[in-house]
């Protein structure tokens, strides 16, 4: 036990100082809290008067003010106090240097924590800030066991799952393939072996990526990233160090935070991350370029791209793996185009943590034509759990204008797909104002109950992780900052109250198209969910008897969606029929890679 | 012609993200980016250094309690046959 | 060894600049320089303007915190690693090998100063500087010769700070006790060759006055105050003294130092002390006598412009015209030449 003198050096603020004595008691020190309004000579008196451990001083800074406190200081030491009593000053602005001017044994400033303050008074080491995250990487899918408990759609999910594995039994494509070969390149040592396993990959690719591979013949925009831009992102990395690391989360229970990174700029997606890392940020999305998906076959090396979307090469994802914390998770689109398996193998051996694959949104909202998809998914989903990561489905279709229920129902048939294979699915319901839920007014009293519902729903049928996303608050937000990060964090702290795995978030530039996001928009969003966690604490909101309404009906919906679709003879069959998401919601089947496999 | 920055009706805050290596490397940079801007010197309202870099929040005042506020000249149209 | 400090009356008055010129016009000498608080850094920690800053030549030994050494731009050899804390880290001893700028970050209280003295005697130092901070003085007694700054950043008024350093000289004047610093350590009264020691750890309030009043022996002398008093109760002594008549045989009272006198009130209530003193029959002399060596004047201040600070000057040469003109110290002028000699 440590006896301590708290002195409120200030007329006015002494909350400060109030807190800290608080928690001192708590931790059975003895303290002694002195009024506002004595002169530093009454001050002297008392603190000579008895033996203190401890002086501790609070006082907000300006001008003259450290003349006041040197003076202080001055008396303390002219009358004794300082051989038996360390003392301390804390303040906003108080920095190590400060204090050290100011003539104290120690300071304490706006990043201080409490437990700082606790470890320093009962001698204790604690961790120096500036020496990384001091965190530990989360498993997103472990606790859970994919167990159903609407046995109903268990069924109907199986013998989906079922038709569409044996269906797919005797099918491949190139993509596939070349994400065959892709691997037995990476395990080739013989260079005459290495190239000619090139040529077969080659033969596999259109032309606009062979012309990057063999001549440097980039697609508009791209370029490789020197040797020199390397080394300075090296040294970036190497000399600075997190300073005062953030944690989002207020309880343990609260869900992790994911970023998107996908400048088009891997250099940039990385300083950009490790300034999310120190904020707390606890895991990245790499988003690629849309014409990726386009093209069979992927561009290599470590390159850059001058418009949206950072291309999923190896070196890329291997650069992102490597420049990011060890605590960081990683995890890399493949849910559509062309390239979906040797993408996931990319991201196996590149180290990354999760991929993204949906069967169903890649080719209803995102261009792949079904059975190609279906073909490449289940092969992509294969490698998946092969590298051990978990892959998450997102649930976008929402945004063409596809009802919650049908995009539901295409997130569980991944999960129990997922489950068949043996991967770990995680779902990812939209949080979000699509244009269904516009068009029918589902939130036009609050954004809580159609939200809530469809975590509500998805709980009720299988014990899955739930990753709201994607981003959350898709589609409330606008380019004004306070508004967009008011989105977030009230979003944010829906989430938490209803106690999903993860968010994806969004920053408050999200709404704007016409350029990059910026580091400061990214922070903005941190910062308010960050507040929004600490506000919710273990509370939640309250809906109203409308969201379980709604989950009923999501619930109804979803397994009308799903005795349709189980009554086709295949997946790719019931989504050209429109059953997961039609023309007149806004969907299409996609048509890249129609007619490719074999 | 008007001068946009005399119709600013009070303050200019700049809000970005330094890269330096430290909190005084940060806010020497800020005050330097007032400079560089032509604006003078500036207030830093807020800092936050993180190890890479200071988030900060800039203001530039343009008019301050009892300025001379040139936006409110001149606010009435010029009435038509008006000499 | 000498050791000289650099006072400052408050932030911005000089300190580093008098401490700079220092470095320039001691070049030959075996030099150690420390600091009570942190001087050096590029930009003020309050004000946010750009400071002078200390550069350190070939040979010199510098007394400074780990952090400030390992950051700094010079090449030095660590002669001793103290186990002196600052905020920043122990204190580090090292020699200058490449020449440079250092932030001096040092001992901030009285024993810690003692104990870092020692070791820097020890090292064949011809000469110890030691750098203040903002106005801090406490641990400035145990030097041998003190320099003050003071100039428009403690006050704009030109009178004013002329007249708070005829003060100062005044207080610097007053004589030494000749009583050795370990002879007594509590407040004694003093009777022949009779010290009768009165039990009160400060001398700060009514309460310790009255306790000090009543306890003054019928014979008494002296009265030696070798601890922290308040000019409250000084004043309040020497008033009772003065009401007791001529009668009262106390004719002295042994203080501490002038720089506890210094910091026991301002520059105002100091000088009254010092006119109630001068017709009571009584006078004050000290246990440790630092010599006032030369005040330095700095026309700076920051001043508060559009809610942020810029750099204000007063007249120089009025500034230094009044000061001379009631001052039989030296004076120079901060921002020109100025050499010293010790």
């Amino acid at each position: 036990m440590k006896k301590i003198l708290c002195v409120p050096f200030d007329p006015v603020h002494d909350v400060g100082i109030k807190i800290i004595k608080a928690e001192l008691d708590k931790y059975g020190h003895d303290t002694k809290l002195l009024s506002p309004d004595l002169t530093p000579e009454a001050i002297v008196k008392i603190a000579a008067s008895d033996k203190f451990d401890f002086i501790l001083v609070s006082r907000t800074l300006g001008y003259g003010v450290a003349e006041l406190l040197a003076r202080f200081v001055d008396l303390l030491d002219a009358a004794g106090v300082r051989e038996t009593s360390k003392i301390v000053i804390g303040g906003k602005p108080i920095t190590p240097e400060l204090a050290a001017e100011l003539g104290f044994d120690k300071g304490f400033g706006a990043n201080s924590s409490m437990e700082e303050i606790v470890a320093y008074i009962e001698g204790r080491e604690i961790t120096l800030s500036g020496q990384g995250l001091n965190r530990t990487k989360k498993d997103i899918a472990s606790k859970y066991d994919y167990s159903f408990n609407n046995l109903e759609i268990e069924a109907l999910l199986g013998s989906i799952a079922d038709k569409l594995i044996d269906w797919a039994k005797t099918k491949s494509s190139p993509g596939i393939q070349r994400a065959v070969i892709r691997e037995k390149i990476f395990n080739a040592t013989d260079q005459t072996e290495k190239d000619s396993l090139l040529k077969e990959y080659y033969a596999l690719c259109d032309t606009e990526i062979i012309n990057a591979n063999t001549r440097g013949k980039f697609i508009k925009g791209v370029r490789k990233v020197t040797g020199k831009e390397l080394e300075n992102l090296a040294n970036f990395i190497k000399h600075r160090k997190p300073v005062d690391p953030v944690k989002i989360q207020h309880a343990d229970n609260h869900p992790l935070v994911f970023k998107f990174l996908g400048s088009g700029c891997p250099i940039m997606d990385i300083t950009h991350a490790k300034v999310c890392e120190r904020y707390g940020i606890d895991g990245f999305l790499v988003i690629n370029p849309s014409w990726e998906a386009r093209f069979e076959g992927l561009i290599e090396g470590c390159l850059t791209h001058e418009n949206d979307g950072t291309i999923t090469s190896f070196d890329n994802i291997k650069l992102l793996r490597d420049s990011l914390d060890s605590s960081t998770l990683l995890t890399v689109r493949a849910h559509r185009g062309l390239n979906t398996p040797e993408t996931i193998l990319l991201a196996g051996l590149a180290g990354a943590d999760l991929a993204k694959i949906n069967l169903v949104y890649g080719s209803l909202g995102a261009g792949t034509d079904p059975v190609r998809l279906a073909v490449d998914g289940l092969y992509a989903i294969q490698l998946a759990a092969r590298f051990n990561m978990p892959f998450d489905i997102p649930g976008n279709d929402e945004l063409s204008g596809v009802p919650a229920w049908k995009s539901l129902a295409g997130l569980l048939i991944n999960v129990m797909i997922g489950k068949k294979l043996g991967a770990k699915p995680i779902l990812k319901p939209l949080f979000c104002y699509g244009p269904h839920i516009v068009i029918n007014g589902l939130m036009k009293q609050n954004y809580i109950d159609y939200n809530t519902a469809k975590i509500l729903a998805l709980r009720s049928i299988v014990n899955s992780p739930i990753w709201p996303g994607e981003p959350i608050a898709f589609m409330t937000q606008s380019e004004e900052r306070v508004q967009s990060a008011n989105a977030n964090s009230y979003h944010a702290a829906l989430a938490a109250g209803l106690g999903v795995d993860v968010i994806t978030v969004a920053s408050t530039d999200e709404a704007y198209s016409r350029g990059p996001i910026c580091v400061t928009s990214r922070i903005d969003t941190i910062r308010a969910i960050t507040d929004a966690y600490k506000f919710v604490g273990n509370a939640s909101f309250k809906p109203t008897p409308r969201a379980e309404e709604f989950t009923k009906m999501l619930i109804d919906k979803i397994t009308e969606v799903l005795t349709a679709v189980e009554a086709r003879d295949n997946l790719p069959g019931a989504i050209y029929d429109g059953l997961l998401g039609n023309q007149e919601d806004g969907a299409y089947p996609g048509t890249f890679g129609a007619g490719t496999v074999n | 012609m008007k001068r946009a920055l005399d119709s600013v009706m009070d303050a200019i805050d700049i809000e970005t993200y330094l890269v330096c290596a430290d909190p005084l490397e940060g806010k020497k940079l800020a005050m330097q980016l007032g400079t560089e801007l032509n604006l003078g010197e500036i207030d830093i309202m807020y800092e936050e250094f993180d190890g890479y870099g200071m988030r900060v929040r800039l203001r530039k005042y343009i008019y301050k309690p009892g300025n001379n506020y040139l936006y409110l000249e001149n606010i009435a149209p010029e009435k038509e046959g008006d000499l | 060894m000498k050791s000289v400090g650099i006072i400052g009356t408050a932030k911005n008055t000089g300190k580093t600049t008098t401490l700079s010129a220092l470095l320039r016009s001691l070049k030959n000498r075996k030099i150690a320089v420390t600091g009570i608080g942190y001087d050096g850094e590029e930009i003020d920690n309050i004000t946010m303007l750009p400071k002078p800053r200390l550069y350190f030549e070939k040979g010199i030994i510098v007394a400074t915190a780990a952090k400030c050494i390992l950051n700094a731009e010079v090449d030095y050899k660590i002669l001793k690693k103290t186990s002196i804390p600052t905020p920043l880290g122990n204190v580090f001893l090292v020699e200058i090998t490449k020449p440079g700028l250092v932030v001096i970050a040092g001992p901030n209280r009285v024993s810690h100063l003692k104990e870092l003295m020692k070791l820097i005697a020890g090292l064949g130092i011809d000469l110890l500087l030691v750098d203040g901070s903002l106005n801090r003085i406490s641990p400035m007694y145990l030097l041998d010769e003190l320099i003050f700054t003071t100039g428009g950043s403690k006050n704009t008024d030109i009178k004013i700070l002329t007249d708070e350093m005829v003060t100062v000289e005044k207080i610097f004047s007053l004589p030494s006790a000749a009583i050795s610093p370990d002879s007594v350590s509590s407040i004694s009264f003093v009777s022949g060759s009779d010290f009768i020691p009165c039990d009160l750890a400060t001398f700060i309030d009514d309460d310790d006055l009255g306790i000090l009043k009543k306890c003054i022996p019928d014979r008494c002398e002296k009265i030696i105050i070798p601890l922290f008093f308040s000019e409250y109760a000084l004043t309040g002594l020497v008033q009772f003294l003065k009401s007791r008549g001529s009668s009262v045989a106390v004719n002295e009272i042994v203080l501490l130092s002038p720089v506890h006198l210094l910091l026991s009130s301002d520059f105002l209530r100091l000088d009254s002390l010092l006119r109630l003193l001068s017709n009571s029959g009584i006078k004050f002399s000290y246990v440790f006598t630092p010599r006032l060596k030369a005040i330095t004047i700095n026309p700076f201040f920051p001043k508060l412009y559009n809610y942020h600070f810029v750099a204000g000057y007063l007249d120089k040469d009025e500034f230094l015209k009044s000061m001379k003109g009631k001052l039989s110290i030296d004076v120079f002028n901060v921002k020109e030449r100025f050499d010293f000699d010790f």
